[in-house]
């Protein structure tokens, strides 16, 4: 298995930093979400770049069902371009179900990892009546939206652009995500997404012992405020900042005060 | 009589009876339970091959690698280089890539069990911290083990195979419109669904005594408007063993399409009732 090419990875930046940046992008964007943000850290950083399998420009033939029913399939892949690379002393960056990503992957391996930053992440999307737990989406709510994607992805994949990006007074960078959404696969856009809306890691949240941030915008509608807030209750080094930006793709919509606060954190 | 042999014959003393009620990933959490209690392992690892880019640990004790993914062309091309034999190691071999000598830090002695069948390819990892004495009556131990997994492995398989099929069947019967009750003619077991039980005016859908069944199919009949008449064409229907379609009962509020067919196979003999409604 070739990782660079499954991977499309690129390393860019100070090769000889000490230290590695590691950008991984959400569903639905690929590497180049990170085009703003790269130039900040570029000089002090080897900065890692990579597609998740099954978008951007990576290798097709390489998604399995199997592997990507769950977003362990995604943790395994970013362990193996970790050691494939060697790197250490990571600084990792997670945007959206990256996020998780990241942290499934730093839980087996937390002697690589420096930091962890989590920029519109969620260790559940599902509420859970029983524990109280707001995640944002109910049973019905995901059920619709799965009906959708299978039923008419195109209007889907629009409908469901404009709502998690907003900005609309920008409506070009809904339909440039609506048409990232729609070069995605359908059958690979369903699995994955039943991935994401499925999962379930809260209980890894607390077996983080890295400084960790968690990056919360306003008016998020795939992570309500009080997710983040739940997720800086329950790792033991956290801090929270909020990025004045409405939508989920704040690196997109608000790069200068990602970079800020990512700037202020490491 | 070695300790290992005893631990071997306790192991298939143990993992004999198969409970079918319990499902198959309990099934397996316990026997690999008693593998780890046998052979004092500090970890277990139970990997299934599901398609060419995943390998999925199933289970693993501890448990903290539950659901992990791995990549399994190394470890598969090692199994086949070694011909499906059991391989015992005295310091952990370089086993391709990089995850599975994290996931082992720490192990200095492992073997690796291939539990191929027709249908699946799996692989169990054992591993000790310290170093383990690989001697005959061990290697004995784990080839019954071995045996006795690979024969969990085909049962659960059927065991889940089964329940599927029950389920989906028992989903399609008690969604269809009609009424169906079926007697086996071994006099001890029936079974209604969803319809029969309300038109019956049983408790309960499902499995039913043949004597409540038989009480139920009666009261309704006597409901029945033209009861002389079904009872005439009973009669004949039970001397004859033939299929009766479109008979109709007549009921005060409605009408009652009733069709009996008899049911003659191999491991199955009875009659299937189905009721089918008509407004008057």
């Amino acid at each position: 298995m070739d990782i660079i090419h499954r991977n499309n990875i690129h390393v860019i930046g100070n090769l000889n930093a000490p230290s590695t940046l590691i950008l991984n992008h959400g569903f639905g964007l690929d590497q180049t979400c990170f085009k703003d943000i790269i130039p900040a850290f570029e000089q002090d950083y080897k900065i890692v770049l990579f597609d998740n399998v099954g978008g951007g420009k990576s290798d097709i033939n390489a998604f399995s069902p199997k592997r990507y029913e769950t977003i362990n399939g995604y943790a395994t892949d970013l362990a193996e371009i970790i050691t494939a690379l060697e790197l250490s002393n990571i600084n990792y960056l997670g945007h959206s179900v990256s996020g998780m990503t990241g942290v499934l992957t730093y839980t087996h391996y937390p002697e690589r990892f420096s930091k962890l930053m989590l920029l519109g992440s969620s260790p559940r999307y599902l509420n859970e009546p029983t524990t109280n737990y707001v995640g944002g989406f109910d049973i019905p709510t995901l059920n619709s939206l799965f009906e959708a994607m299978e039923n008419n992805y195109h209007a889907w994949a629009a409908g469901f652009a404009k709502a998690v990006m907003r900005h609309e007074d920008k409506p070009e960078l809904a339909e440039e995500f609506a048409r990232n959404l729609e070069k995605i696969r359908q059958d690979i856009a369903i699995v994955v997404a039943k991935a994401i809306f499925y999962l379930d890691h809260r209980f890894e949240l607390p077996k983080i012992h890295v400084p960790t941030l968690v990056m919360q915008t306003a008016e998020d509608i795939a992570v309500p405020a009080v997710v983040s807030e739940y997720m800086e209750a329950h790792i033991p080094d956290c801090r929270r900042i909020k990025i004045h930006t409405e939508g989920h793709f704040p690196q997109i919509t608000a790069p200068h005060e990602v970079i800020a606060a990512i700037q202020s954190f490491l | 009589m070695s300790t290992w042999v005893r631990k071997a014959l306790d192991f298939v003393n143990q993992t004999g009876n198969l409970n079918k009620d319990k499902p198959a990933s309990n099934i397996w959490m316990s026997n690999l339970q008693l593998v780890r209690q046998t052979t004092e392992a500090d970890i277990i690892l139970l990997l299934d091959f599901e398609d060419e880019e995943t390998a999925k640990v199933k289970f693993s004790l501890p448990g903290s690698f539950n659901d992990f993914i791995l990549t399994p062309t190394p470890i598969q091309q090692l199994i086949r280089r070694n011909g499906s034999k059991i391989l015992y190691w005295d310091e952990i071999p370089a086993l391709g890539y990089q995850l599975m000598k994290d996931i082992l830090k720490g192990i200095s002695s492992l073997v690796l069990i291939p539990l191929n069948s027709m249908s699946t390819e799996s692989v169990l990892l054992i591993g000790w911290e310290s170093g383990q004495d690989f001697n005959s009556d061990f290697k004995d131990c784990i080839e019954t083990i071995k045996i006795r997994l690979k024969e969990t492995k085909e049962q659960t398989r059927q065991l889940t195979y089964f329940q599927k099929i029950a389920i989906r069947y028992s989903a399609i019967l008690h969604h269809i419109p009609h009424a169906l009750v079926f007697v086996n003619s071994d006099g001890f077991t029936g079974w209604v669904n969803d319809e029969a039980a309300a038109l019956l005016r049983l408790a309960s859908p499902g499995d039913q005594l043949p004597a409540i069944l038989s009480d139920a199919m009666t009261q309704l009949r006597d409901r029945a408007i033209n009861r002389e008449e079904i009872y005439k064409k009973a009669i004949r229907l039970f001397s004859y063993m033939e299929t009766v379609t479109n008979w109709e009962w007549q009921m005060e509020d409605r009408n009652l399409l009733v069709s009996c067919i008899p049911i003659d196979m191999q491991q199955l003999s009875g009659r299937l009732w189905i009721f089918e409604e008509r407004n008057k």
